[in-house]
């Protein structure tokens, strides 16, 4: 890591060069130092996990279109068990987690402060590999004998009764977390030593500061799911005896160790997500956010709250009822700083002029939906509900509306927001807004009745389910194959892109942030010249300039010649 | 970053000419930005260091203030003296890395080789300390709480090591035996290994193998000084008479596995296959007895020879009578012991690798006083290993003494 020493190259870049173009072949990417190149490597990498833990959940809830035991044929019981398990393993260790940092926060974050690159391109390249390794680890345990642990590994049932390879996936994950962990220090020191001048804090963008926090967390919390995983591991290879009650251990203490890392990790997810609709409501309403210093130090005390907050998820475990009380009133002061960021979006499309580009209805989405999830986390939170709740379709309902409602939507506009930018194509753009009403409609189809079946009691990760459940998961199902598809649509749209789309202006959107400055897609070293750095959300520095088909800087001379823009092979 | 290093700014002004200096990473300014993002990355992870260790500490407490008697009780199975040399080893070491770092600061590159030499002598010093009590430990059946509980107990089929699978008494110190006579008959190929390296670097006139080649001797008599060191440490204790304080040790061990049985619910018949199980391994351990008598004495290291005089256990009777004043689950000390200390000697390891490549560069002259900064990050990366350790060894060592 400090070892970045590599010789000086200092031959200078064609300018027809882009970061896709100036050199070629297999070797090019799979040793690239390139944080761009790396970006979209990591984007292919958890978008194909994303499929992957996407087709296992569609066969779960095609299992559920009837109580019968053997709706499908293959699915028993047992296959239950691994189908939810690996579900939820592969999408929240291979895909949330690294989905918005590793990939679109990666190519974005140098670009967006003005730097050449992260501060450690070797170490971010290792990030990666690790990811790829994680993954093997994942899919080995998947192809040998799957995993029924759910994902959370809990003991004893891990350790002493489950018949899968659980250490092959626990040292997946641990590998996963070391990836994880690398791409936050990167991103820390990066923000921290890369500024150029002119970039102070509070002219960072929020999604930078969205993910400053989130990597704060990647840091702190990640190193504990670490040991943590390594101690299961021991236990089960050797018996260590530390979380069996048999040889003295404590199961209870794995929980509390899992939570002081996970709970914090939905906030590496949904934090990011943040960030990214931050630049979008601004952007799409053409106004400087509202409270851009709340939001900023709201994500911070979302990273610093979300550590004190992990006993929510288990009120039910027989910890001490004074801590138990003092977890719950602390869950609630958490969500105080994600209110403040809604409400400052709200205030900032108010009066706005807002485009409904395709990036600004999936913010929209996201605003409803991760409103929604945030509002029943409180009921969750509660005491006396959540025993009602806990372990409930009511939390797979709650924790979908925040994590695939907030998180995966947010992605998916950030993606489209950046496309543009990271190939240097437009997508079409009536397409992309069908794609985003069929996610958001189908989202609501599947996980609405499953708030209110959980409240009726049907339990989570059960195999059947009563008569009486049957119209909500019936629903449920056919809308997770529309979503299926609403999903499957927008992929296609972006994919047709790449061979259909029109070229890329540099600044599509009339953005002011400086990713916007380079051309689309940007140089290798993504700037010729240090960029002009000004207020990131001053929507009337730049202005739309027909002959180029872009925004560019008023009364300024285009930093970068658009009609530098190369043609994309 | 405050980086507080005088030799550094005097460097500031030239940096038109840093981007052709052979260390620049193209993507920084200068070479104080390159230097404090190194920095900077080097104090997060360790931040990340100490918060891994810090599940283990805080296992530690939990199961401290739960247990507080096994802990007093166990802990006097582990031998202060060897953890309070240790300690002392790896505090100079700490002194020596600090050092080299000024070294490097000031360009002396003689003395930045000799003290990195010096730290890695150190580093080896405590692992060969740390070989012998595991190893002592091993014989006196001293181990983590599921050692000695049946298979079935613990992790199931897809076990990726058997090691937890309970191995009849005498099986068990047949194995550790075997695993040791391994060692007294291969360890030098340990000694090998860097002398050809050291050869080959001469061979091909390549100074990174033979540096390498160095290193590695200097590991490995490291390791073995640390040994011998503590041979001689626990022969001073225990005057050549192990059997008392073996006895008592012994009785941990027994004591547990039968614990753990009861806990299990599935014994009565088990009473009798431990009592059959005794008498075999009495009978065996005679046999084994004579067979390492033998061994012990041809052995063609008198270090590793000695080793096997100096561990009790095979050479004296299984003496299955439990201790009564063992507490329930008393192995649960000894599971957090080998975690921790295992986890940091881990640590040790890779420092050493990493000492290991400094010295290499080092020879290269690789380091001036405008470029130090791996140095300072292994350094930096030292001390806190360092002092992890620190915390350990009251923890584990001095309680209850
Ligand atoms: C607005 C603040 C939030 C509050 C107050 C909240 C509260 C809770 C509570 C109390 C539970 C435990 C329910 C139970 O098991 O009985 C829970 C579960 C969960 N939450 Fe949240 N939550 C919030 C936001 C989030 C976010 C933003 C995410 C992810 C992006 C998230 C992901 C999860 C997950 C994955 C679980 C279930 C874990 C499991 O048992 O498998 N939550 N939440
Ligand atoms: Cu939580």
């Amino acid at each position: 890591m400090a070892t970045d020493v590599m010789p000086a190259h200092s031959e200078p870049a064609r300018p027809e060069d882009n970061y896709l173009t100036a050199s070629r072949g297999f070797m090019s990417w799979a040793v690239t130092l390139d944080h761009k190149r790396i970006g979209v490597m990591y984007l292919i990498g958890t978008m194909t996990a994303m499929f992957l833990g996407g087709l296992l959940a569609l066969v779960l809830r095609a299992e559920h279109l009837s109580g019968n035991p053997n709706t499908l044929p293959f699915v028993t019981h047992d296959v239950y068990n691994q189908l939810f398990t690996l579900h939820g393993a592969i999408m929240v260790f291979l895909f949330i987690i690294p989905s918005i940092p590793a990939a679109l926060g990666n190519f974005i974050l140098p670009v967006m402060l003005g730097a050449k690159d992260v501060a450690f391109p070797r170490m971010n390249l290792c990030s990666f590999y690790l990811w790829i390794i994680g993954a093997i680890f994942f899919v080995c345990a998947l192809l040998t004998t799957g995993l029924d642990t759910g994902w959370t590994f809990y003991t004893p049932y891990s350790t002493n009764t489950s018949q899968t390879n659980v250490v092959l996936a626990t040292f997946g994950a641990f590998i996963l977390g070391f990836s994880s962990i690398f791409t936050g220090l990167n991103f820390i020191v990066t923000i921290h030593t890369m500024r150029p001048p002119g970039m102070t804090w509070f002219r960072m963008p929020l999604f930078l500061w969205s993910l400053y926090a989130t990597a704060i967390i990647q840091v702190l919390a990640t190193p504990v799911l670490g040991i943590t995983l390594l101690l299961l591991a021991a236990e089960r290879m050797f018996g260590l005896g530390i979380f069996d009650p048999k040889l003295g251990g404590d199961p209870v203490l794995y929980q509390h160790f899992f939570w002081f890392y996970s709970h914090p990790a939905v906030y590496i997810m949904i934090l990011p997500a943040m960030g990214i609709i931050s630049e979008l409501i601004s952007t799409f309403s053409r106004k400087p956010i509202f409270g851009y210093r709340f939001i900023a130090f709201s994500s911070m005390a979302i990273a610093l709250l979300g550590f004190l907050v992990w006993g929510h998820h288990m009120f039910t475990s027989g910890q001490s009822e004074m801590v138990t009380i003092i977890f719950s009133v602390l869950t609630f002061s958490v969500s105080i700083p994600s209110a403040i960021k809604v409400f400052n979006w709200l205030a900032t499309m108010y009066k706005g002029s807002i485009v409904l580009a395709t990036p600004m209805c999936y913010a929209l989405s996201f605003l409803f939906l991760f409103t929604i999830g945030g509002l029943t986390g409180l009921f969750l939170g509660a005491l006396a509900t959540d025993i009602h709740l806990h372990d409930t379709y009511f939390v797979v309902a709650h924790f979908h509306y925040v994590m695939m409602g907030g998180t995966l939507v947010a992605f998916i506009g950030g993606l489209f927001y950046w496309w543009p930018k990271m190939t240097g194509r437009m997508y079409n753009e009536f397409w992309g807004q069908i794609s985003s009403l069929i996610v958001f409609v189908a989202f609501n189809l599947t996980f609405f009745p499953q708030f209110v079946m959980g409240s009726r009691g049907m339990p989570r990760r059960y195999y059947n389910y009563l008569p009486e459940f049957q119209v909500y998961h019936v629903l449920s199902t056919i809308g997770a194959f529309l979503l299926g598809f609403g999903l499957l649509l927008a992929a296609i749209v972006l994919i047709v892109s790449l061979f259909k789309g029109k070229k890329a202006p540099a600044n599509p959107w009339g953005a002011a942030t400086l990713e916007w400055q380079c051309t689309s897609p940007p140089p290798l070293a993504n700037f010729e010249k240090t960029p002009t750095v000004g207020n990131p959300y001053d929507m009337n520095s730049v202005v739309w300039d027909p002959d180029t088909e872009s925004f560019i800087r008023r009364g300024d001379v285009p930093t970068v010649k658009d009609e530098a823009t190369p043609a994309h092979s | 970053m405050a980086t507080a290093v005088e030799p550094h700014e005097s460097h500031e002004d030239g940096h038109d000419d840093w981007h052709h200096q052979p260390f620049s990473a193209h993507h920084f300014e200068n070479a104080e930005q390159q230097f404090d993002s190194g920095k900077l990355g080097m104090w997060l992870f360790l931040v990340t260091e100490i918060l891994f260790f810090s599940g283990l500490f805080c296992a530690y407490a939990v199961y401290r203030s739960t247990h507080p008697e096994v802990f007093i009780y166990a802990s006097q199975f582990l031998d202060k003296y060897l953890g309070g040399m240790n300690t002392i080893v790896l505090i100079f070491s700490s002194l020596t890395m600090a050092w080299a770092v000024r070294c490097a600061q000031l360009g002396q590159r003689n003395g930045l080789v000799t003290l990195l030499g010096v730290t890695l002598f150190c580093a080896a010093l405590f692992l060969g300390v740390k070989t012998f009590e595991y190893t002592e430990k091993a014989h006196k059946r001293l181990l983590w709480s599921g050692a000695f509980v049946k298979a079935t107990d613990i992790g199931k089929k897809s076990q990726v090591f058997e090691v937890g699978k309970p191995l009849p008494k005498a099986e068990f110190e047949d194995r550790v035996m075997a695993s040791l006579e391994t060692i007294k008959k291969f360890w030098w190929f340990a000694c090998v290994i860097p002398l050809v390296l050291i050869g080959i670097g001469y061979g091909s006139g390549s100074r990174p193998w033979r540096t390498t080649g160095f290193a590695g001797l200097i590991s490995i008599i490291g390791i073995l000084a640390g040994i011998w060191i503590s041979i001689e440490i626990h022969h001073a204790q225990h005057g050549g008479d192990h059997a008392v304080g073996h006895g008592d040790s012994h009785a941990v061990a027994e004591h547990e596995g039968e614990h753990a049985e009861d806990g299990s619910g599935e014994h009565g018949h088990d009473e009798t296959a431990e009592e059959k199980e005794a008498a075999e391994i009495d009978a065996e351990a005679l046999a084994i007895q004579e067979k390492t008598g033998i061994e012990a004495a041809e052995a063609p290291d008198s270090i590793l020879g000695e080793m096997n005089d100096a561990i009790p256990a095979i050479s004296t009777p299984v003496d299955t009578t439990p201790d009564p004043n063992a507490p329930r689950n008393a192995n649960l000390f000894f599971s957090i012991y080998y975690f921790m200390t295992g986890l940091h000697a881990f640590h040790i390891i890779c420092g050493m690798i990493a000492i290991t490549w400094l010295m290499v560069r080092s020879v290269e002259n690789h380091f001036r006083p405008d470029y130090f900064g791996p140095v300072d990050f292994v350094g930096l990366y030292w001390h806190i290993v360092d002092l992890i350790w620190i915390y350990l060894f009251p923890l584990l060592y001095l309680i209850g003494h």
